[in-house]
């Protein structure tokens, strides 16, 4: 479903993506690992549309079409979600109208009815319940005064809510403590369903005892070093990414997701 | 400067003839005023960007034109369309070019003892016998060449006079309506009203300003209050003028002891709108919110000149602007705050925000803070900008359009103001012409 290739990519004339291979099909959790300023929150930026990227070379393939030439709420509709690193307060816009108009505009697109008013609250009720967060916060500001566990809680709510083909998770985890993280991991594997994907960016091995990806990718200085199953996140845990300044060893190539 | 002085000389001319109309339906003694003022406009003349408070304003225009009062043409109501409906229960007010007209509403549920009508009508009949002095008080005003102006060529206005004690459960609205002067001249609608609140009344008052896009009109007026201890008046003005209007306004209030104004104004159309609001707390632990909200679109430019003057103690003062500029759309907020040395335990702040929606447009906001004594607690803020890109990335990135994103962000930007408006059908009326509400 998604294809990147040879993807480079500079900001203010700094060249943070130098070359990125990427294949993600149907179903399959992709963990990309690295240290911080690998150009890991710049790939999850740059593919739900962010400005401010200058892509030099390559190309992002979104279902066989150029994911580089839509909006960003082209790509949302189609189902590509980023659950952000750093959610945004709006205050004066509720949770619940924010909610309710995100799903509309991703049925709309769908060829779906609008869900109303009665048939809305239904389905958030259950949704909260998922994410353990109480139904008063969705009649405040988004995201307004939220601790930063609310925040990245709801950002999962609304990832349940639009139930998008392809989400992807900016440090979802990072900051959260134990019981959040649970929640979080809880809401991506319960919807793991064969069908939708998921990019994981992480600093941090932790969410993935909870969420197993397919496939890890080590990105590091915009390039992926390494490509691997499930059990290169724990040798990064306990080697850390020091090991990376070495030759690459037997690892797999990367890109083969 | 030749220009100037045949202005000046039209201007001479036309207000002969005005006062000797006045003097046969008015005291002499406020005819007296009135060639005071006229004396005080010819020294002084309009201000110019050279005076600091209108150094953002493009005045051209308004003093270009020789603009003066028409006669009153008496029951002429015109079609109000376009406007709020009247509140449920309220007094309406209607004044056409400056001049009384219509009423509507029932007067019965309005307590006796309460004063409410024409200015004009109370100086012909000398009744109540302190107006003639009250109007000798503009010499005070603040600004240059327009309250002059208006001293001397006022024509109508309401009068309102509330005793003490009396909360007024009948809001009362003041509809100011400018339509093409039948004689086809430039008008000059110069009102003039009086605010007068005893100890411990209470009133909602609102103003809508209006006019038909042809009128050719210049709107020059001046609204006086003065609460005295405990009253409160919560006072909303609504200007909508249409793209060629020019409206000048003066307001002044004065607070007793523990007096309370509310000030609430919306400038949403005109080429040019400029309020001066000036509130003096004179007594203890008087209190004063006063919030704006301008929507500057195509080419209006919307100037708000507020200035408390705290010189009673323990007085607490609020300022809240705020601007939405769109296309060469043009809004200023200036906001000065004076405590005197006798205003200890003073607690003052201002804020103004504006919101650029289009690289053309433009806001200014400035705070002035003059201090005279130590024990005093005052803070200000000004913040302009585009709308946040983040909010707007946020939105986009949840399948919004970008229409739609900043509709919804510039809504979640003058709520604060709008939602103090009253009743909640002045608020709708108010979402429905912000921009992108599909008006």
């Amino acid at each position: 479903m998604l294809k990147i290739r040879n993807l480079h990519v500079s900001v203010e004339d700094r060249e943070v993506l130098k070359g990125i291979d990427l294949e993600v099909a149907p179903g399959e959790v992709h963990a990309i690992m690295g240290p911080n300023g690998s150009g890991k929150s710049t790939l999850a930026n740059l593919l739900a549309g962010r400005e401010g990227y200058r892509v030099t070379a390559g190309q992002v393939l979104w279902h066989d079409r150029d994911l580089l030439a839509l909006a960003p709420e082209e790509r949302a509709r189609d189902g590509i979600f980023l659950a952000f690193q750093y959610p945004v307060e709006v205050p004066g816009v509720t949770n619940v109208y924010l909610l309710k108009a995100a799903l509309n505009a991703r049925r709309r697109h769908q060829g779906l009815p609008e869900v109303d008013a009665v048939e809305f609250l239904d389905l958030v009720a259950d949704k909260l319940k998922l994410v353990d967060m109480p139904q008063e916060l969705l009649y405040r500001g988004v995201n307004e005064g939220f601790s930063g566990g609310e925040k990245k809680r709801n950002e999962i709510l609304q990832m349940a809510i639009l139930e998008p083909r392809l989400a992807i998770l900016d440090e979802t985890d990072s900051g959260l403590d134990i019981d959040a993280l649970r929640i979080v991991a809880e809401g991506v594997n319960s919807m793991r369903d064969g069908d939708r994907a998921f990019i994981l960016i992480t600093h941090y091995q932790r969410l993935l005892n909870y969420v197993v990806p397919d496939r890890v990718h080590v990105l590091a200085d915009g390039r992926i070093q390494r490509s691997g199953p499930a059990s290169l996140a724990q040798t990064l845990e306990a080697e850390g990414y020091g090991w990376l300044e070495r030759p690459a060893g037997d690892e797999a190539p990367a890109g083969t997701g | 400067m030749a220009a100037r002085f045949e202005q000046l000389d039209a201007y001479s001319q036309a207000f002969g003839r005005w006062r000797d109309e006045r003097a046969a339906t008015e005291p002499a003694a406020v005819t007296a005023r009135r060639e005071a003022a006229f004396g005080r406009f010819r020294a002084e003349g309009f201000p110019t960007r050279k005076d600091e408070d209108w150094k953002y304003t493009a005045l051209a225009e308004a003093t270009a034109r020789v603009a003066v009062p028409g006669p009153a043409e008496a029951g002429w109501v015109p079609a109000l369309e376009g406007l709020p409906a009247p509140d449920a229960g309220a007094l309406r007010l209607v004044f056409v070019n400056g001049w009384f007209s219509s009423e509507s509403g029932s007067r019965g549920h309005l307590p006796s003892g309460v004063r409410l009508g024409s200015l004009a009508k109370a100086l012909r009949e000398g009744d109540p016998d302190w107006v003639g002095d009250w109007l000798g008080r503009v010499e005070e005003r603040p600004g240059k060449g327009f309250p002059a102006l208006n001293q001397a060529f006022f024509t109508d206005g309401c009068l309102l006079e509330v005793p003490a004690g009396l909360e007024l459960e009948v809001p009362i609205e003041l509809v100011f309506v400018n339509v093409p002067r039948r004689d086809g001249l430039a008008a000059a609608a110069c009102p003039r009203s009086l605010i007068r609140l005893g100890a411990g009344a209470r009133v909602r008052l609102t103003e809508i300003h209006a006019g038909r896009p042809n009128a050719r009109s210049l709107t020059n007026r001046t609204t006086e209050i003065d609460l005295a201890a405990g009253a409160r008046l919560q006072y909303q003005r609504l200007i909508m003028e249409p793209a060629g209007q020019l409206h000048l306004g003066t307001v002044c209030a004065s607070l007793a002891d523990g007096a309370g104004l509310q000030s609430l104004v919306f400038a949403l159309g005109g080429r040019l709108v400029r309020e001066t609001l000036q509130v003096t707390l004179h007594g203890r632990r008087a209190d004063t919110v006063l919030s704006g909200l301008s929507l500057a679109r195509d080419h209006s430019h919307l100037d708000h000149q507020v200035e408390v003057r705290h010189l009673g103690p323990a007085g607490h003062s609020e300022q809240l602007y705020k601007a939405v500029a769109e296309d060469h759309g043009r809004a200023i907020y200036s906001g000065r705050v004076q405590v005197a040395e006798a205003a200890a335990g003073t607690r003052a702040r201002q804020t103004g925000r504006g919101l650029l929606l289009s690289p053309e447009a433009e806001v200014d906001a400035r705070p002035h803070l003059e201090i005279h004594t130590d024990d005093v607690e005052c803070a200000h803020g000004c913040t302009l900008g585009p709308v946040a890109g983040e909010a707007l990335f946020y939105l986009r990135s949840r399948g919004l359009s970008e229409e739609e994103a900043v509709r919804l962000l510039v809504r979640a930007f003058v709520t604060e103001v709008v939602q103090q408006a009253q009743p909640a059908a002045l608020r709708e009326f108010i979402e429905g012409r912000l921009p992108g509400a599909g008006s």
